[in-house]
């Protein structure tokens, strides 16, 4: 009878909690919730959320704090991407999303106590505050939107214009050098291919051409895969066979591509190997182990290492130098140069590397191009000269007028940041 | 593979092995296997090296088939296949997929041409997509940088002067060393033999910084020699 009794007062204090809950009014939620496109020129990943903060910032004993926000990209659920503190808030950005993508916001007010009760735990029976929280039901805006990606962005006007002037340079240029010939100077590296060439074929032995580690999106490697193209040319007469092991699939695809035209344009088709350009694996020290090894084992009398390095370049060329092997190193890694420049016969620097293409081919229009990339310098220069000289006016006369415009000149290459 | 697994040990062949220390055993002979390669080239050495370009191939091409093949294609194609469930369809991804495929055709030298398609979107994607990105931050920013003033003013103090002096002096003389199309003599001549020579000081700089960074990676396979892999046979080592 006490058991039934005790089971009894229990659910009837249970059901009394409950009452008492749900008897509590319920915090007000946040109305007009929308989601809009920034407006920005941007590439579309970012909206703007915004809405209508609740008339009563007080209920009861529970104030407005702050805001929850949610996003979801339809029809995936959503997720948290904003707690905003402040009853006046009325607006977050939402970033990170894909352009042209369906999106809904959804927002809670939070009100929490305007006095925390505490509560006494531990063996000294420490006073511990508890925030108590209530949340709003959830206003979602009413229509999914969706970012949009602008085409053209307005601020990057000044590469638009810098990338038309100089391209007219380029063609100008290749224009009148059809008319006559065109000086180059001399590269040291390159005059020495030919040695490298002479001396593998002596011997007997392979070329190993290495073109980095860095993709074919890296405009250093497009460059050595030209070169590639050019010395294929030169030693397919003398059928010296050249090893390619590459790190990137693509690249690889594309030097094969470029070494069996060569060979076809030499007039030795029948000497192309599809063999002796392979893939190894698209990691940087397994790539390195394994053409160390190549190195070591297959002895060739001349390594090319050109394109873009990392960490490996030193490996590379030091294995490379003791086997005793002639090494032309060209790369546009600044990191990278001193090591090449250390244990390498001969190194490109930047850009000649470049130009190693027109200087091995002495095509007109190749030369022509390298002709215009110099006049490219040349306006270069005297733009680093005026705009040193309208800094320097600038800050001896800072409010005098031209000084604006002088900074307004040298912000257009910082692209106003 | 092993026999049975008990607890935290491996048996194999009647044998109990502590995965842990059979771990740092492994890690720490392939590590001497490597270094072996100072001595000249060995089979320990060739050993090692078949175990790194192997692993390293074979798993390069399950993040591969994981990564890219399963969830930017086969899962954006049929979201049913896929274990998660906000894994939601795109239909556009079938484009890449084509050019993906058609790479394959490399194995069919009747329609190896085909390949070629992918190949110039590639090359071509990437370099219209870089003008924008390598503009601004390889030329623009940087000549930006080089216009400072050069004499103090009010905001300027001596040496930050000099700095942009001899910052924009660097600049110049070292582009005028990359001028290819004139022969270097005379005042060209002198200004690319000071561009070589801030070029110079610019690397012995770097190359000091890197072989710092170098020795530190060698400084961990030390400590991880000397600290977790010596202790497991010789624990009075106290190191």
């Amino acid at each position: 009878m006490k058991r039934y009794l005790t089971t009894a007062c229990t659910a009837i204090v249970l059901a009394g909690l409950c009452c008492l809950a749900m008897a509590q009014p319920q915090v007000p939620a946040p109305s007009q919730v929308t989601m809009a496109d920034d407006g920005e020129d941007d590439e579309g990943s970012v909206a703007v959320i915004t809405w209508q903060p609740p008339a009563e910032t007080e209920v009861g004993d529970y104030e407005l704090a702050g805001y929850e926000v949610y996003v979801r990209q339809v029809p995936r659920d959503f997720e948290q991407i904003a707690l905003i503190p402040g009853a006046a808030a009325n607006q977050v950005s939402a970033t990170g999303l894909a352009p042209w993508r369906r999106y809904h916001a959804r927002v809670n007010s939070l009100y929490v106590a305007i006095k925390p009760r505490t509560v006494r735990a531990g063996l000294g029976q420490l006073s511990v505050p508890i925030v108590r929280i209530r949340r709003s039901v959830a206003a979602m805006s009413a229509e999914p939107m969706s970012p949009v990606g602008k085409w053209y962005e307005p601020r990057h006007n000044t590469v638009l214009v810098l990338v038309l002037v100089y391209s007219a340079i380029v063609l100008l240029t290749i224009y009148f050098a059809q008319r006559r010939d065109m000086y180059i100077r001399p590269i040291a590296g390159l005059e020495a291919v030919d040695e490298a060439i002479g001396r593998a074929t002596e011997m007997g032995q392979p070329i190993l051409y290495i073109t980095g580690l860095s993709g074919v999106s890296d405009i250093a490697t497009i460059a050595a895969m030209l070169i590639l193209g050019h010395l294929v040319k030169r030693t397919a007469a003398y059928e010296t066979p050249i090893i390619v092991p590459c790190n990137d699939p693509i690249v690889m695809a594309v030097e094969r591509e470029i070494v069996r035209d060569a060979y076809i344009e030499a007039g030795k088709p029948q000497n192309y190997d599809p063999d002796n350009i392979f893939y190894i694996t698209d990691s940087q020290f397994g790539y390195v182990a394994a053409v160390d090894g190549i190195m070591l084992r297959e002895k060739p009398a001349a390594n090319f290492y050109m394109g873009g390095f990392y960490a490996e370049s030193l490996i590379l060329a030091e294995t490379g130098s003791a086997t005793g092997a002639i090494q032309i190193a060209g790369t546009d890694s600044d990191t990278q140069l001193p090591f090449f420049i250390t244990a390498c016969d001969y190194t490109l620097m930047g850009e000649e590397l470049y130009a190693a293409s027109a200087y091995l081919s002495r095509s007109p229009l190749l030369l022509a191009q390298l002709k215009g990339q110099d006049i490219g310098k040349v306006v270069i220069i005297a733009l680093l000269l005026a705009g040193a000289a309208a800094a320097t006016i600038a800050a001896l006369m800072p409010d005098a007028p031209p000084a604006q415009v002088l900074e307004r000149f040298i912000s257009w290459f910082t692209l106003g940041e | 593979m092993p026999e049975a697994q008990q607890g935290t040990e491996l048996v194999f062949l009647g044998l109990t092995f502590n995965p842990e220390v059979l771990g740092l055993w492994l890690q720490a002979v392939l590590t001497f296997a490597i270094f072996s390669f100072l001595w000249g080239d060995n089979r320990v050495y060739k050993f090692a090296e078949h175990v790194f370009v192997g692993i390293s191939a074979g798993y390069g091409a399950v993040i591969v088939w994981q990564q890219a093949v399963l969830l930017l294609l086969v899962f954006k194609l049929w979201p049913q296949l896929s274990a998660k469930a906000d894994v939601t369809a795109d239909h556009w991804v079938i484009i890449p997929g084509i050019l993906g495929l058609l790479m394959l055709t490399r194995f069919m030298p009747k329609y190896d041409w085909l390949s070629r398609y992918p190949i110039a979107f590639t090359v071509g994607l990437y370099a219209g997509t870089g003008i924008p990105r390598i503009v601004p931050a390889y030329l623009l920013r940087q000549m930006g940088a080089t216009m400072k003033p050069l004499v103090p003013g009010a905001d300027v103090g001596w040496w930050v002067a000099v700095s942009s002096l001899v910052v924009l002096v660097g600049v110049i003389c070292t582009l005028t060393y990359f001028y290819f199309s004139r022969p270097h003599e005379g005042a060209l001549g002198v200004s690319s033999k000071i561009g070589i020579w801030f070029l110079m000081v610019a690397f012995g700089a770097g190359f000091g910084n890197t072989v710092m960074a170098r020795i530190s990676l060698l400084i961990g396979r030390v400590e991880f020699l000397l600290y977790d892999w010596l202790p497991v046979w010789w624990p009075g080592a106290g190191l």
